[in-house]
C-alpha cells in the first residue's frame, strides 16, 4: 500500500511542479494575493502606533510591599499606575523632584502615552482574570506577585554581602496567543519596568553599601537622614526609579535583535501567516480536483482495477497534496521574510527561533491542510462544486483561525487548522518554541480528517 | 471463497467465473432499477469472449462487477480461482482493463505512462523497462515513446490505452470498445492485435463492442445481456441456428418477366431446405429470392433447375443470418439503439 501511495504522490507531483499553470496557482497567486492582503489589513503603509490603542488589559496586584529605609514601598502599585497611564512625577508625592518620570518623546516626536496604548483595569481575583483572558475580553492579565517588591529591595547596610538573598519573584503576563502583538507589548512594558527597577535598585544599592564598607560611620548618618521624611522618599524614590518612559512609544529607533521588530513586521508576520494558510488550503482543493479529474479521465477507475486499494489512492492524494501545501507554506514563509526584511532594512527569517519547532508546525498544518481535502473528496463529486463548497470551507476555517484581521473567541477559534497554525506560528515569530500543542492538535486534525474522508471516499464514492 | 466454485474454476480451465450477481440501483424517484438479474457467466482460458447487449442492459455494471469498481449486491466473481471480493488484489493482479475512455495522463509520455501502471502493478526493475519495451513494440509506438501523449493522434492514443492494459501480462484482458473512433486502419490493427494476444500469448480476452462484424470476426463465443440477464450465451453459429434464422439467396435474372409462378411452386416443393421462394420486380428486372436453412447447398440445384428452365443468371448472392439479427430478434432492438 506505502510503496502505491508513494509512486502517486510522486506522479502528482510531478504532473503539479512540471505544470505551469498549477505552478501559478499554487505558489505565484498565492504569494501576490498575500502581500496584498497583508498590505491591506496589515496597515503597512501607516507604521505607526495609531493602529494600536486601548488593548485591553487587567493588572492583579498581590504585591504587599515592604520598607526601605522606614518609608513603605509597593513597586506594584508603581507598575499599576504606570500601565494606568499616571503621571508618576506628580503623584509620587514627597521627592517628586528627584524622581522625573521621563515621559518624553523619544527623538521629539510625539509620543504615544501608556493611557492610550492600554486600557486597563484591575482585578482582584487572579482565576477571573485569566477567564478573561481565555474569553478573548482581555489581551492580557498581569499578575504581581506578593513578594514583588521585597524581592526587589536590596540588602543596605553593614554586613550586607549581597544586594538580593533571594532572587526576585517574577510578574506573570498570561496573554491571548491570538493576540501576539498586544500581548507582546504588555509583556515588552512590564519586562522594561521590572529591569530598569532592578538595575536602578542594584545601581544605588551598591553604591550605598560601598559608602558604608569605606565608612562604617556613613551608616548612622544614613539611618538618621531616613528619619527626614524628604531624604527618604528621595532614597525611596531612587530605589523605585520608575522607568516608564522606556515606553513612550510603540516604535523604537531601530531592532537591536530579531526579537525587536517595527510594528509592520510584527503585523506582517502574523497576518502574512494567516494568510499563508489560507492560501494553504487552496492546494487542498487542488488535491480534490486531481481526485475528480482523476475519475473524470478514468485514470482513477484504471488505478483501482491494478492491485492498488482505495486507502492507498487516497494516501497517495493525501501525501502528494501534503507536500505541496508544505512547500507552499515554507516559500509563502521565506517570502514573507524577504519582505520584512526589506521593512527592517536587514536579512532575517522570521521564524528562525527554532527550525525543529518551525517544521513541528509545518509538518502537521500542512498534513491537516492535506486531511482537509481528503474529507472534500469524499462530499464534491463533481469539479464545478469545489470552488462553491471548497471556498466556503477556507472562508470559514481561515475567519474562525483569524487570516481576516480579526479574531473568533475561544473556543470556536480552535475548531480551525488556521488558528493552531497561525498561533503557533505568532508563539515562533515571538521566540516562544513551547508549540506541542499546537503541532498535537493540528496532527490529530490532519489525521482525523483522512479517516473521516477515507471512510466516506471507501463507502460513498462511485467510481 | 466458494471452495466448491474455486476448485471447479480450475478444474474446468475456466478463468473468470461470476455466479448468480445480482445488483439493483436506486432511480432518482427513489423506485429500484434491477441492473443486473442472477447473471452466470464463464469464460474459458485462451478464448475471446464478446459481451453484446444494447445500452443500460446491464453490460457496464457487469464488467464494473468483474473489475472490482463496484461490489455486487449478491453472486460472486471468481477470476483465476481467487474470489474477487476476499482476495481482491491476488484476482484484480490477473485482469488486465482497456477501457473505452481513454485512461492515461496526457502530460506523461508514452513510457512514463506505461511506467506508472507498471509499477502499480507490481513490476520493477529490469523486467518493467523490458515490459515496456516490448508493449512499446506491441502497439507500435516505439519511435514516439518519449513524447507526451497529449500530442499524439487519436489511434496513437488509443494504442496506448490498449497497452497499458497489456503490460503487466494479465491472463484476462478486459477491453471496452476499443476500436470505438478510430479510422480503418487504426481498427484493423486492433483487431489483428486482439487475435495475436490470444495466439502468441494465449491472452483470455473479454470483449464488448457495438460493431456485430467485429465481434462475429473474433470471437470464440458471445453473450447477449439484455434488462440485465444474460439471455444468449455460445458461439456465434449456435446462435444462429439457435435464433432459428435463415439464409436468403438472391438470384438476379437476365430476364426475369419470363419466370413463372409454376416454376416458384415448383422450386418451393422441391428444392431441399427450401422454406420460401419468392419473385422480386423492378424496372422490368427480376430477382428470385430463397430463404432456406442451409443456403449453400440449395445453391446448386436451384441454378440446375433455373437453367432447365431457360433462365440465364446474371449474379447470385448467398446472405447467411449473422449476429445483428440475432441479436434484433432476441432483444427487440438493433444493437445501436
Amino acid at each position: 500500500m506505502a510503496a502505491a501511495a508513494i509512486l502517486i504522490a510522486r506522479k502528482d507531483l510531478y504532473l503539479r511542479f512540471s505544470n505551469r499553470a498549477s505552478l501559478l496557482f499554487l505558489l505565484a497567486l498565492p504569494l501576490g494575493l498575500s502581500l496584498i492582503i497583508t498590505l491591506v489589513f496589515g496597515n503597512l503603509g501607516e507604521d505607526g502606533p495609531a493602529s494600536l490603542r486601548d488593548i485591553p488589559l487587567a493588572i492583579a496586584n498581590l504585591d504587599e510591599g515592604t520598607t526601605q529605609q522606614g518609608q513603605a514601598i509597593n513597586f506594584g502599585d508603581g507598575l499599576l499606575q504606570l500601565l494606568g497611564g499616571a503621571d508618576l512625577a506628580g503623584g509620587a508625592g514627597a521627592g517628586a523632584a528627584a524622581c522625573t518620570f521621563a515621559a518624553a518623546a523619544v527623538s521629539g516626536e510625539p509620543a504615544l502615552t501608556l493611557n492610550e496604548l492600554f486600557a486597563m483595569q484591575e482585578v482582584q481575583d487572579v482565576a477571573a482574570g485569566r477567564n478573561m483572558v481565555d474569553s478573548g475580553e482581555l489581551a492580557a492579565l498581569v499578575v504581581i506577585p506578593a513578594d514583588f517588591s521585597a524581592g526587589l529591595s536590596p540588602q543596605i547596610g553593614l554586613g550586607a554581602d549581597t544586594l538580593y538573598p533571594q532572587a526576585p519573584a517574577p510578574i506573570e503576563v498570561y496573554s491571548d496567543g491570538a493576540r501576539a502583538l498586544e500581548s507582546q507589548l504588555v509583556s515588552a512594558v512590564v519586562t522594561s519596568y521590572s529591569e530598569r527597577l532592578l538595575a536602578g535598585n542594584i545601581a544605588l544599592g551598591s553604591a550605598i553599601n560601598a559608602l558604608i564598607a569605606q565608612e562604617p560611620l556613613s551608616a548612622l548618618r544614613l539611618a538618621a537622614a531616613g528619619e527626614d521624611e524628604a531624604i527618604a522618599g528621595a532614597l525611596a524614590c531612587g530605589f523605585a526609579d520608575l522607568a516608564g518612559g522606556a515606553v513612550t512609544r510603540l516604535q523604537q529607533a531601530g531592532p537591536a535583535d530579531e526579537h525587536d521588530l517595527r510594528q509592520s513586521t510584527r503585523v506582517l508576520a502574523f497576518v502574512g501567516m494567516a494568510q499563508a494558510t489560507f492560501f494553504a488550503l487552496f492546494a487542498a482543493q487542488f488535491g480534490v480536483l486531481g481526485v475528480i479529474e482523476e475519475r473524470q479521465a478514468g485514470t482513477l477507475q484504471r488505478i483501482l482495477t491494478t492491485a492498488t486499494t482505495r486507502s492507498a489512492f487516497l494516501a497517495g492524494k493525501l501525501l502528494g497534496t501534503w507536500v505541496t501545501a508544505l512547500f507552499q507554506l515554507l516559500l509563502l514563509l521565506v517570502a514573507l521574510s524577504l519582505f520584512a526584511s526589506l521593512i527592517e532594512g536587514r536579512l532575517f527569517f522570521l521564524w528562525s527561533a527554532s527550525l525543529p519547532a518551525l517544521f513541528a508546525i509545518l509538518l502537521p498544518l500542512s498534513l491537516a491542510v492535506a486531511g482537509l481535502g481528503v474529507v472534500l473528496v469524499a462530499f464534491v463529486q463533481r469539479s464545478e462544486q469545489i470552488g462553491a463548497i471548497g471556498a466556503l470551507v477556507n472562508i470559514v476555517l481561515a475567519m474562525l483561525g483569524g487570516a481576516y484581521g480579526f479574531t473568533v473567541p475561544e473556543p470556536w477559534s480552535w475548531l480551525s487548522l488556521v488558528h493552531w497554525g497561525v498561533d503557533g506560528m505568532a508563539r515562533l515569530g515571538n521566540g516562544d518554541t513551547d508549540v506541542g500543542l499546537n503541532a498535537l492538535v493540528l496532527s490529530l486534525q490532519g489525521l482525523a480528517l483522512f479517516g473521516i474522508g477515507l471512510w466516506f471516499f471507501r463507502r460513498r464514492v462511485e467510481v | 471463497m466458494d471452495t466448491r466454485l474455486a476448485e471447479r474454476t480450475t478444474t474446468l480451465e475456466t478463468l473468470l467465473e461470476a455466479r448468480g450477481l445480482n445488483k439493483q440501483y436506486k432511480r432518482e424517484d427513489g423506485s429500484p432499477l434491477q441492473a443486473l438479474a442472477d447473471v452466470d457467466l464463464g469464460i474459458r482460458r485462451g478464448e475471446i469472449y464478446s459481451l453484446l447487449g444494447p445500452n443500460g442492459a446491464g453490460k457496464t455494471t457487469l464488467i464494473s462487477i468483474i473489475s472490482g469498481l463496484l461490489a455486487p449486491d449478491s453472486g460472486q466473481v471468481v477470476i483465476g480461482g481467487h474470489d474477487l471480493q476476499r482476495e481482491s488484489l491476488a484476482a484484480r493482479g490477473l485482469l488486465g482493463v482497456v477501457p473505452q475512455e481513454l485512461a492515461l495522463y496526457e502530460d506523461l509520455s508514452a513510457r512514463q505512462n506505461l511506467r506508472f501502471f507498471g509499477r502499480l502493478s507490481g513490476l520493477r526493475g529490469r523486467d518493467l523497462e523490458q515490459r515496456i519495451d516490448d508493449t512499446l513494440a506491441f502497439v507500435d509506438l516505439t519511435e514516439r515513446q518519449r513524447e507526451r501523449a497529449s500530442r499524439f493522434s487519436g489511434g496513437m492514443k488509443r494504442r496506448l490505452n490498449i497497452g497499458i492494459g497489456l503490460l503487466h501480462r494479465p491472463q484476462l484482458v478486459y477491453m471496452d470498445e476499443p476500436t470505438v473512433g478510430v479510422d480503418p486502419q487504426s481498427r484493423r490493427r486492433i483487431l489483428d492485435s486482439v487475435l495475436r494476444l490470444r495466439a502468441e500469448q494465449g491472452m483470455t480476452v473479454l470483449y464488448t463492442t457495438h460493431l456485430m462484424e467485429e465481434a462475429q470476426e473474433i470471437s470464440d463465443r458471445v453473450g447477449i445481456i439484455d434488462h440485465g440477464r444474460l439471455i444468449a450465451e455460445g458461439r456465434v453459429r449456435d446462435l444462429v441456428l439457435q435464433a432459428g434464422e435463415q439464409d436468403r439467396l438472391e438470384i438476379d435474372l437476365m430476364d426475369g418477366s419470363r419466370l413463372e409462378a409454376g416454376l416458384l411452386q415448383e422450386l418451393e416443393r422441391n428444392l431441399p431446405g427450401a422454406a420460401r421462394v419468392q419473385l422480386e420486380r423492378s424496372d422490368g428486372q427480376g430477382r428470385l429470392v430463397v430463404h432456406a436453412d442451409r443456403g449453400r447447398q440449395v445453391l446448386s440445384p436451384l441454378i440446375t433447375a433455373l437453367g432447365t428452365a431457360g433462365l440465364e443468371v446474371r449474379s447470385v448472392t448467398v446472405q447467411e443470418p449473422n449476429l445483428e439479427t440475432v441479436f434484433l430478434q432476441l432483444t427487440g432492438r438493433a444493437l445501436r439503439d
